[in-house]
């Protein structure tokens, strides 16, 4: 067999147990081809079982030991790894656990793992520096309806069904999660300094934020606020919005119409 | 020959607390490459300040010098960026494949040791060293397959890339010692193979004996059998970097600098047998 169609039998075994590789192995005298070969057939699964694991504790801590590593195991054989890194493995793991039964079923578990997804996006993300508050002094009044917001590398907002990250602190304090309960809202994640942090938007922020990470102007921020509280206080909520945002390290830059340079 | 680093460990988070709040006995430190091929934040922050202190040298496990699917340009642009930043000692990676068609099977694969296979790998280890602008060091895996095909033992293979290619060897003594017992091989067959003047650094490791095949799994301290070996080739190849790899059921770090110890007083040993010789 040449090297490649060699390489290919070998893949073939391991992703889908298929046995031309068997003719071009030689056995030892203590082992036979099939023990050797399944070191390699074993040690695959077993650890794309472990990085998901680790890379999700939380979806472990909800499944338990026995019921995560079938679903792990189900996604292994689904999902071959396409990065260099295992770092990247589970990217889909959300998304599967949404779509297959019976594990659409249970909603908690693909809320943790877009949950934990985004801690781990948030952990390695690009560092930018972040403008503190007192950047909002700086700008001239007529910037302000025009104003655009850069937000840092590490901030994401993530719609859940479910109160995932709750029984997430829960695991992470080492202890057993109770299932979390059902309720509809949005997160924040991000990192400050070298600190991945999260916490719960109201509904109101969720909706400023939305606009503001799309790329919206202050003016579309406080439409957005508007249709959440009266239309009267939306332009003083977006400022402080805004305020709570540069305090927390999540924006990195402004920019404004008629401004000639950053 | 240029002068050794020393005695390393491989820098594992779980010891960033130890590292950066004590002072560990530690020459230098060898960072696996992947795991900092990452945009930012805390394991980029980790690393830099480990450099600020110690040496250290980057140890990839995705380059698949073997495999038959093209060289990742971005794999090695990635890799270049890394190196720019962290100014390793040097960098090192296996003589194996990790994946074909695309897929990342995350396992360091045998080659089989043939010529289409030497030609191939000579002929990407020359490109990826004119890629990083660098000489690269290639460490034997350990293994649990032979094949059928393979024309030459491992070690002719390993020396001839070596020669070919004009690049240094990292060599894992604990992986020739696992893959003798596998292969039915004699261990020092190898090692009187190996150029000598190409060996750059030496990887220690623990494993799990199986009876009929031994797994090299680093969650074990390195065994008396492999303390041997680890003489020999220090009697072979004079003071080599020398460091332990730990990846399973990591214990403090103090009890990796005990482990450490032993290597400086079997390497002392052996360096004086080696001048008496
Ligand atoms: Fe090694």
């Amino acid at each position: 067999m040449r090297l490649d169609p060699l390489q290919r039998a070998f893949a073939g075994y391991l992703l889908d147990g298929t046995d031309e590789i068997r003719t071009a192995v030689r056995p030892s005298s203590k082992a036979d081809i099939d023990t050797l070969l399944g070191v390699y057939r074993h040690g695959y699964s077993a650890r794309l079982v472990e990085v998901l694991g680790n890379d999700f504790p939380g979806v472990k801590a909800l499944a338990g030991e026995e019921e995560f590593e079938k679903l792990a195991r189900v996604y292994v054989a689904a999902h071959p790894s396409h990065g260099f890194s295992v770092r990247s493995f589970g990217d889909a793991l959300s998304e599967f656990l949404r779509q297959s039964p019976p594990y659409s079923e249970w909603p908690a578990l693909a809320d943790m793992a877009a949950f934990e997804a985004a801690l781990a996006d948030a952990f390695d993300a690009a560092d930018a520096e972040p403008m503190g508050p007192e950047h909002m002094a700086s700008l001239p009044p007529p910037a302000w309806p025009t104003l655009t917001f850069a937000f840092h590398p590490s901030v994401r907002r993530l719609g859940l069904r479910t109160a995932a990250p709750a029984a997430w602190s829960t695991q992470n304090a080492g202890e057993l999660p109770e299932e979390p309960a059902t309720q509809a809202g949005d997160w924040l994640v991000w990192r400050q300094g070298l600190d991945v942090k999260y916490r719960r938007l109201d509904p109101d922020e969720a909706a400023a934020l939305q606009a503001a990470m799309a790329g919206e102007d202050f003016s579309a921020i406080c439409e957005a606020l508007a249709e959440h509280g009266p239309e009267e206080e939306a332009a003083f909520r977006a400022a402080g919005l805004i305020r709570l945002w540069l305090e927390a390290g999540l924006v990195t830059g402004t920019s404004h119409q008629g401004q000639l340079s950053g | 020959m240029t002068s050794s680093l020393g005695f390393g460990l491989g820098l594992r988070p779980v010891h960033y607390p130890e590292i950066f709040e004590g002072s560990p006995r530690v020459d230098w430190f060898e960072a696996i490459s992947e795991n900092y091929m990452v945009p930012g934040g805390r394991p980029l922050h980790a690393l830099m300040r480990v450099r600020e202190r110690w040496s250290v040298v980057l140890h990839g496990v995705s380059l698949s010098i073997g495999s038959t699917d093209p060289l990742d340009e971005d794999y090695l642009g990635r890799l270049k960026a890394l190196a720019d930043r962290v100014e390793p000692v040097w960098i090192s990676d296996h003589l194996c494949w990790t994946g074909v068609s695309g897929i990342n099977l995350h396992d360091l694969l045998p080659l089989p040791y043939t010529e289409e296979a030497l030609g191939h790998v000579v002929e990407r280890v020359l490109r990826v060293q004119e890629r990083l602008g660098r000489h690269i060091l290639l460490e034997n895996v350990s293994s649990y397959v032979t094949f059928a095909q393979s024309a030459v033992p491992e070690w002719e293979f390993l020396a001839e890339v070596a020669r070919r290619a004009d690049c240094l060897l990292l060599l894992d003594v604990n992986n020739v010692y696992v893959s003798a017992f596998n292969h039915e091989f004699d261990p020092l067959a190898y090692l009187d193979a190996i150029p000598g003047e190409r060996v750059r650094q030496i990887h220690l490791a623990g494993h799990e004996n199986n009876g009929t095949h031994i797994i090299d799994t680093h969650d074990h301290p390195v065994i008396d059998p492999v303390w041997s070996l680890y003489a020999e080739a220090i009697r072979r190849f004079g003071p080599v970097a020398t460091m332990i790899e730990r990846d399973d059921r990591i214990p403090p770090l103090s009890e990796l600098e005990s482990e450490l110890d032993r290597a400086r007083a079997v390497a002392s040993q052996a360096l004086k047998s080696r001048r008496a010789a």
